[in-house]
């Protein structure tokens, strides 16, 4: 059965890409939407199966086939859903069943064969994702590793007709290459050290060992696994391609981009948890990437003028946060946040999504303002994820921040406790000036004029009728399929977070990270204070923001006019692509285009074998060519090769 | 002579009588009538996979010089895949290049057949024997093009540099018959071992120059410079056939002589491997990135493949060895896969204008011939089944997962991971990483831009369009469920060595 759940989605996948451009669009959503749709109900069933197992023996395995045998390597396909796959099942196909849904109306504007690509592509990645969190060990999970990254490559890069989106999609597959480069050779170290590739067996093994004191192979091995994870969850210092890879189209980037794929970091460390806890040193890297992340892009997330941008960055601090509770052993409680978010971030971008969708493509948050009255559905639902990820008491983002926080502290890692609490605040601020400049005030009245040029109109790049202007006498509020989403994802984001009640998320999930999970001393006076501090900063942070982009915006560029030159590097996110183009992607080009090829390849010495324009042909004009020297360049590198590796003999 | 006493020859005989029919054949055809000449290969070929199947695990030798153990039988089955697929895919190249059909058929089989010899031979001497038999063979099919300038030239600079190859080996049999007393491969290994405590300097000379002449077949760096050229200047279905038949007889002939004779001395040639290997992987990919030529980047590509299969020769474990068969099957599906698609896609390209513009003058090396990247941009919006397949066989070939590309890769990493070649592992993992890109730029042009082919597109002739689904298959099997060859490959080469 465990199997049905990435098969679903891959036969929707299939069914798309063989007779997508045969079928309408009506149909070939609606397949795409069936497919994901079994796949939740069948994720349901499976979950609801591994409930009513007995505490200590959840875990349900679906050994496919045999894999790899040779030797010691012994792989097999193999799905093992254990309460911690249970809660990633159900946030990918549930959560990826509602952007399906909602994007049946979001794309609706494109052709018949490009909306059936578009749900091809969505299907297959929901497949590789149902993989990579099913695998029961490593080769596995990297299929699906791999497979998210070439379809994420694909999405983004969905409108390639824009530049920017193909640069977009290519940056983020470069950079998870990167990451993918220390995946790889973590695993295989994990192999050559452990002997399997099962994660249960590798556990095993590690669980046997005593904590490394020093920096030593497992520290290496999770230290490489863990640069996989940021290229994929795009961390410090490989988060640069998540902000670029918003060009693509707004449900892809709540799927891929906020949901599933960039969780998929976080998720790897959960599942080695017990291998992680072994290298203290890994840990402390882990929990201090993620809190810097978290605060750096909180901070540039600030001053972003693209709604989108926004909320990417507000996606790259909250993964920030889940590394951190990560690194100082809190991996429950990492996991409850990743599932919170998924609630909030998705709702969050769907609701940006509406927006874009209403005001034809328009993504600039200062030529918004005042869309609370036409788009009431949108602007509700919007506050209410707003609320959720800022922390207001009572809703699911209040709940697994405070969780992650208090770990923190309790941990006794007081200075990044204070980041944590720190980014909290900027959470708050940054989120509820997109909800002030988005929704509240008036709009401005160059919106028509400017949108058409700022950036090429997402939603409507392939209709040929021009589009009427968008002035704020007639917006559309979301249409039924994306209000539907975004309902039911703002009823998510109230409720979510009661599933910790009692600590029940944490008990259940703990056979997963088991043996070793941290355990602090917990004290409850401290607990109700931490908490109330995480309340008053919560609600600060939105004060704060209603006093400096609702009430006086004047004050708002006050205070930019003022710390003008820290405004303008957080507007230019630091310059880390600037210093990451200066350092390393020159010189890397000028290496391979002018040096390498040049020297290596000879046929710019001589223009070697080109035959263009001559007539005389045959062997003359050969051997002519052969005269002109490649040839003995050629044996030239022959005969260094022979000298090189006979003079090795002799003089050795 | 007893009875049997020739079984071990009879893969190759079967391809040699192929051959000869085919070029019996070809002189008896009246110009422009056809004949199923390669169907006869086919018979051929078939043939010897029968033969060859009948011959497993009895370890049978023919006059001592040629033994059809498991590992060469492997081998020759690979062989007969790439015969088979290389018969499948030429049609449309010689239909459009106007090749002599009965010629190329024919030189194909024997170069197949030098292959088969070089893959079970066991003396030095006989080795050299096959691997002349094939060169000369491949020499003219890369010259084939007669009218072409840049056939002509390649042919000539691929004879050249392999003659001087040629003699480097042939000094290194001379020199290992000086040290040792014999060119038979047992004998050698056995003298080498009895002496391995005081080995001399001619001892290591032989090694040196024997290494040399494997590594210019195989085309390692730095004696690779041959191949972007020869590549290029060859038919595409000729160059889909040596990067792969030469690859796997080669390959296998190293592995043999290397693995079993000079294992004793592997201190003195692992640490050369191991450079080689490097060099090899790093700058096949790196200027591989950079070639606007679609045959030139498969080349380089094919060049970094060969690092890999150094890699795997050289961790020379039992993960190692059996990497080294299967990375040789995968890597012959995939390739000829590749080029196969390149050779209908040349066709596709050319035919109109070369008849409508210049009637006068034969199409080939005149008209630019479709072969660059940017010549398949939209193809997926024009014949998106052979886009389809394309892509497989390049994601296959960047060792994407669930291919069979993936699998190979990760089993050469592991077994040098086993073997305690760290560093390559890293080498090889950063360069396969890094190979993607050149790979997914092809993927990129055919579904991302927007192509001005035209929509009249010739239809695929049926054998090569089966050959390479079939090719796509076998790839999608080998990448989901290679447990069964994995073993096999192993099990071959694990009685051997």
């Amino acid at each position: 059965m465990l199997l049905l759940i990435p098969l679903l989605p891959l036969v929707g996948f299939l069914i798309n890409a063989s007779f997508g451009r045969r079928i309408s669009k009506g149909a070939s959503g609606a397949v795409a939407c069936a497919a994901i749709l079994a796949s939740f109900a069948v994720s349901v069933l499976a979950v609801s199966q591994l409930v009513a197992l007995p505490e200590d023996s959840r875990a349900l395995v679906s050994h496919a086939f045999t894999w790899i045998t040779s030797g010691t390597l012994n792989v097999g396909l193999t799905l093992r859903l254990d309460p911690l796959s249970a809660v990633m099942i159900l946030v990918v196909s549930g959560i990826g069943s509602l952007i399906h849904v909602y994007s049946t109306a979001y794309m609706h504007e494109e052709t018949d064969c490009e909306y059936a690509r578009y749900f091809s592509y969505l299907n297959l990645f929901a497949a590789f994702m149902l993989l990579l969190v099913l695998g029961a060990n490593f080769l596995v999970m990297f299929v699906g590793w791999e497979g998210v990254g070439l379809c994420s490559y694909l999405l983004i890069g969905f409108w390639y007709q824009k530049q920017s989106a193909s640069d977009a999609g290519k940056k983020a597959f470069i950079v998870n290459r990167i990451g993918d480069f220390g995946f790889v050779l973590g695993v295989l170290l994990a192999f050559v050290r452990f002997g399997s590739l099962d994660f249960q067996e590798i556990a095993r093994s590690a669980a046997t060992l005593s904590p490394e004191t020093t920096f030593g192979t497992v520290s290496l091995i999770t230290l490489l696994l863990f640069v996989g994870a940021t290229g994929k969850s795009a961390q410090i210092p490989l988060f640069v391609w998540l902000p670029d890879a918003m060009e693509g189209p707004t449900p892809v980037s709540a799927l891929i981009h906020a949901a599933t794929m960039v969780t998929a970091g976080v998720y790897m460390i959960g599942r080695n948890a017990v291998l992680f806890s072994h290298a203290p040193q890994t840990l402390t890297i882990v929990a201090i990437i993620g809190a810097a992340t978290a605060l750096m892009a909180g901070t540039i997330g600030l001053v972003q003028n693209d709604i989108k941008r926004v909320l990417a960055y507000s996606t790259v601090s909250q993964l920030g946060y889940m590394f951190l509770a990560m690194g100082v052993g809190a991996y429950g409680a990492g996991i409850f946040h990743l599932y919170t978010h998924a609630f909030f971030k998705a709702l969050l971008f769907l609701g940006s999504g509406a927006v874009i969708h209403a005001l034809h493509g328009e993504q600039d948050l200062r030529h918004m303002g005042g869309l609370r009255k036409d788009l009431p559905i949108t602007y509700w639902t919007f506050v209410i994820g707003a609320m959720a990820i800022a922390g207001v008491p009572g809703l699911a983002g209040f709940f697994s921040k405070d969780e992650i926080l208090s770990s923190v502290y309790f941990g006794g890692h007081q200075i990044l406790w204070a980041v944590g609490l720190l980014t909290a605040l900027l959470t708050a601020i940054y989120m509820f000036r997109l909800v002030f400049l988005a929704f509240h005030g008036e709009r401005s009245e160059n919106v028509a004029a400017d949108a058409s040029s700022h950036q090429p109109p997402a939603t409507s790049h392939s209709s040929d009728s021009p589009q009427p202007p968008a002035t704020s006498h007639h917006l559309h509020d979301a249409p039924p399929a994306m209000a539907f989403a975004l309902i039911v994802l703002a009823i998510g984001s109230v409720f979510a977070g009661y599933v910790s009640r009692g600590g029940w998320l944490d008990h259940f999930l703990e056979p997963s990270f088991a043996p070793q999970t941290l355990e602090h001393a917990v004290d409850g006076g401290m607990e109700t204070t931490l908490m109330v501090i995480a309340s008053v900063t919560a609600t600060a942070g939105i004060l704060i923001a209603v006093f400096y982009f609702l009430r006086s915006r004047t004050a708002a560029d006050g205070i930019a006019n003022t710390f003008a030159a820290l405004h303008r590097v957080l507007l230019n996110k630091y310059y880390v692509d600037e210093a990451y183009d200066a350092t390393i992607v020159q010189p890397i080009h000028i290496v391979s285009k002018d040096a390498l090829w040049k020297i290596v390849d000879a046929r710019i010495l001589d223009g070697a074998v080109n035959g263009a324009g001559e007539t005389v042909g045959g062997l003359s004009e050969a051997l002519r060519r052969v005269q002109t020297g490649s040839v003995r360049a050629y044996a030239g590198s022959v005969f260094f090769g022979a000298v090189m590796i006979l003079g090795y003999y002799l003089w050795r | 002579m007893t009875p049997g006493a020739l079984n071990a020859i009879v893969p190759m005989a079967c391809v040699t009588a192929a051959g000869i029919a085919a070029m019996v054949a070809e002189s008896f055809r009246e110009p422009g009538e056809h004949m199923p000449i390669a169907g006869l290969g086919l018979v051929g070929l078939i043939g010897a996979a029968i033969s060859a199947v009948l011959l497993w695990n009895h370890n049978t030798s023919s006059f001592g010089l040629v033994s059809a153990d498991n590992f060469g039988l492997f081998v020759t089955l690979i062989l007969v895949c790439v015969g088979v697929l290389t018969l499948a895919i030429s049609g449309p190249t010689i239909e459009r290049e106007r090749l002599p059909a009965g010629e190329h058929y024919a030189l194909t089989l024997f170069a197949l057949a030098g292959m088969m010899l070089m893959a079970t031979a066991t003396d030095l001497l006989v080795i050299f024997l096959a691997l002349e038999v094939l060169s000369l063979a491949v020499y003219v099919l890369t010259g084939l093009r007669r009218d072409s300038p840049v056939a002509s030239e390649a042919a000539f600079k691929y004879f050249l540099l392999g003659a001087f190859s040629s003699a480097f080996f042939l000094y290194g049999i001379a020199f290992t018959y000086g040290v040792t007393g014999s060119t038979h491969l047992d004998r050698i290994g056995s003298v080498i071992a009895a002496g391995a405590a005081q080995e001399t300097l001619m001892q290591r000379l032989a090694l040196g120059l024997l290494l040399v002449g494997f590594a210019f077949k195989v085309s390692a760096v730095p004696f690779h410079m041959w191949t972007p050229d020869a590549y290029e200047g060859a038919p595409s279905s000729v160059t889909g056939f040596m990067s792969t038949g030469v690859k796997a007889a080669a390959f296998a002939a190293f592995v043999r002589v290397f693995l079993s004779a000079f294992e004793p001395m592997r201190a003195d040639w692992g640490a050369v491997l191991w450079v080689v290997a490097a060099a090899t992987m790093i700058l096949g990919t790196v200027v591989g990135v950079v070639q606007p030529n679609i045959k030139r980047m498969l080349a380089y590509s094919s060049i970094a493949h060969g690092g890999y299969l150094l890699v795997a020769l050289l961790s020379g474990n039992d993960l190692g060895k059996g990497a080294v068969l299967f990375y040789l099957l995968t890597y012959a599906v995939t390739n000829l896969g590749a080029f196969g698609v390149i050779g209908l896609l040349e066709s596709a390209g050319t035919q109109p204008s070369a008849i409508s513009h210049q009637p006068f003058i034969p199409a080939t090396g005149h008209q630019p011939p479709n072969d660059q990247v940017r010549d398949y941009a939209g193809l997926w919006h024009t014949h998106p089944m052979l886009a389809g397949l394309m892509t497989v066989f390049l994601l296959s070939l960047s060792g994407f997962p669930p291919m069979a590309g993936f699998i190979a890769k990760w089993y050469v990493f592991t077994a040098a991971m086993k073997a305690g070649y760290s560093g390559l592992a890293i080498i090889g993992v950063l360069t396969s990483v890094v190979s993607v890109f050149f790979y997914l730029r092809v993927v990129v042009m055919m579904y991302m831009t927007e192509g001005e082919r035209p929509a009249a597109f010739p239809a695929v002739p049926r054998m090569a369009g089966l050959a390479l689904v079939v090719s796509a298959i076998v790839i999608f099997y080998l990448g989901i469920l290679p447990a069964r060859v994995l073993d096999w490959a192993a099990q071959s080469i694990g009685t051997i060595f």
